[in-house]
């Protein structure tokens, strides 16, 4: 399984490497966001959103659960933070959105259980200090091993 | 603003988020009825609202509910000319319910149907007769909206032409008071329990501000993460003491961000009047704050106006029918509504 640490050393840093990330996007992947509170999640959503075109400014998602964006592709970010377990998965449309022609960018993806796509991108998120945060990448096959490969190569 | 003449007496219903309610009101400002079932027990041990569970509570309350409006009114539903509901912003399932049952409402008993914008209605709740026998504010106003979903500054030149100055670049200042509650181990909602731990605090050291001096926006993730940071320099050894005196020094730093910026625009904008709305307006210290140092008047509704209800989204109706606002039965939920749309 292919792997990679980014440390950021602050909002600005992480801002930028989330839109290096979401230049390399492409439809239909899924990306799960996991880490604690504050450790930097909608900050590289931001990021992300920004590498995708997006014009809008990212806001946090947690209260109406799915916030939607338009860059180059269709963006659709949710915090599952505030759902049960899987069942409640049914309503809020995620799944359609997971199989759809967009982007899907999720925090809390332990809440959804086992029913994200067998292939998708982990970030683990971590706090380091006030303003470093450190971000790992990981996952199973083609296209996420893909998708390391090419952001290690412009880490570099 | 001009009296819409023809839709009087309006039935409305709110359940955007955890709150079924139902409300009848008369001219957009005499409450003839107010219910609210809130469902804020059984979200407490989830640190948070379940969509899912949310919408089926509003199934289950919104018969008992709606007839509960309905009582006090002797003439029944001949005395009602219009039914209301919230279409957005909220989430989508809890939004359905409501939004539906007043069409079930509307198409059985012949009525039009006004859907309604969830954060413009929290503005239109300083129209409400408190029975204080003060006038409602008159336009141009600056207004500001802080609840758990929303947290902005706009200006209300005039009858319905609301226009957003700034808004919240991440965390809407609600959601940073539950955030920060969190982290604190202080439990849901994070509002008053933040309020009344920073009641008990001898003193503690200021958190950062986030200005954004060239814009009316508003940011309250780093201040999440401010005190995120003491919270993990302290470790295990974090006390109550600590804990009293961190959600003070947050609690200080979002109230001093809100006034001072509401109060700039009022300023610049050369308005009569501020208008605090939204659910976060029940917090003590703000309104103080805003009280305190508003260059013009600021109408702040009562406790029970100013987190989620029906008699708002009754008003709301009233107020914007002059502009035109007539939805078929076909309207949908709209969960990322933005102000400005309806």
């Amino acid at each position: 399984m292919a792997s990679l640490t980014i440390v950021c050393g602050s909002p600005a840093a992480t801002l930028a490497f989330g839109a290096r990330l979401g230049g390399l996007l492409a439809r239909g992947d899924v990306v799960a966001l996991h880490g604690e509170l504050g450790a930097g999640k909608t900050q590289l959503v931001a990021g992300i959103a920004a590498g995708l075109g997006a014009p809008d400014a990212v806001t946090s998602p947690t209260f109406v659960v799915i916030q939607h964006y338009q860059g180059r592709l269709p963006i659709h970010h949710a915090d599952l933070y505030r759902l049960d377990g899987p069942a409640d998965l049914d309503g809020i449309g995620l799944e359609e959105l997971l199989d759809g022609d967009g982007v899907c960018l999720i925090e809390w993806p332990e809440r959804a259980g086992d029913r994200l796509p067998a292939e998708h991108l982990v970030i683990a998120c971590a706090w380091l200090g006030p303003t470093e945060r450190s971000f790992t990448l990981r996952g199973a096959g083609q296209r996420v091993e893909r998708l390391i490969t090419a952001l290690r190569a412009v880490e570099r | 603003m001009s009296l819409s003449p023809a839709l009087r007496t309006i039935l409305a219903l709110e359940t955007s988020c955890d709150e079924t309610a139902a409300a009848v009101v008369r001219d957009g400002r005499v409450i003839v009825s107010n219910v609210v079932a809130s469902q804020i027990d059984i979200h407490r041990r989830f640190g948070g609202v379940v969509p899912e569970v949310a919408s089926r509570q509003h199934i289950l309350a919104l018969d008992a509910v709606v007839r509960a409006a309905l009582a006090p009114l002797e003439a029944g539903w001949s005395a009602i000319d219009a039914v209301a509901a919230t279409r957005g912003p909220g989430l989508a399932g809890a939004l359905l319910t409501g939004l539906h049952a007043a069409k079930g409402l509307a198409w059985a008993r012949g009525l039009p149907l006004i859907a309604v914008n969830h954060v413009e209605a929290h503005v239109y709740a300083s129209w409400l007769d408190d029975g204080s026998g003060r006038e409602p504010p008159r336009p141009p106003l600056v207004v500001l909206i802080v609840s758990g979903g929303h947290t902005l500054l706009a200006h209300l030149a005039d009858a319905g032409a609301l226009q957003v100055l700034g808004q919240t670049r991440d965390d809407a200042a609600g959601e940073a008071f539950d955030k920060v509650a969190r982290l604190l181990g202080l439990g849901f909602p994070g509002g008053p329990a933040i309020e009344r731990a920073a009641r008990s605090a001898t003193g503690a050291a200021p958190l950062p501000r986030a200005w954004l001096r060239e814009s009316d926006d508003f940011s309250f993730s780093g201040l999440k993460t401010a005190v995120l940071h003491q919270v993990r320099a302290a470790g295990p050894t974090l006390d109550d003491a600590q804990r009293a005196g961190l959600a003070a020094a947050f609690q200080e730093s979002v109230v001093d961000v809100l006034v001072r910026k509401t109060c700039d625009a009022a300023r610049r904008l050369a308005v009569g009047g501020i208008v605090l709305a939204g659910g976060v307006a029940a917090n003590q210290r703000l309104r103080a704050a805003l009280l305190a140092q508003a260059p013009v008047p600021v109408w702040i509704p009562p406790l029970a106006l100013c987190t989620d209800n029906a008699a708002m989204i009754a008003a709301a109706a009233f107020w914007r029918q002059a502009p035109g606002l007539a939805h078929g039965l076909a309207c949908d939920v709209a969960p990322t509504l933005r102000l400005g749309q309806v």
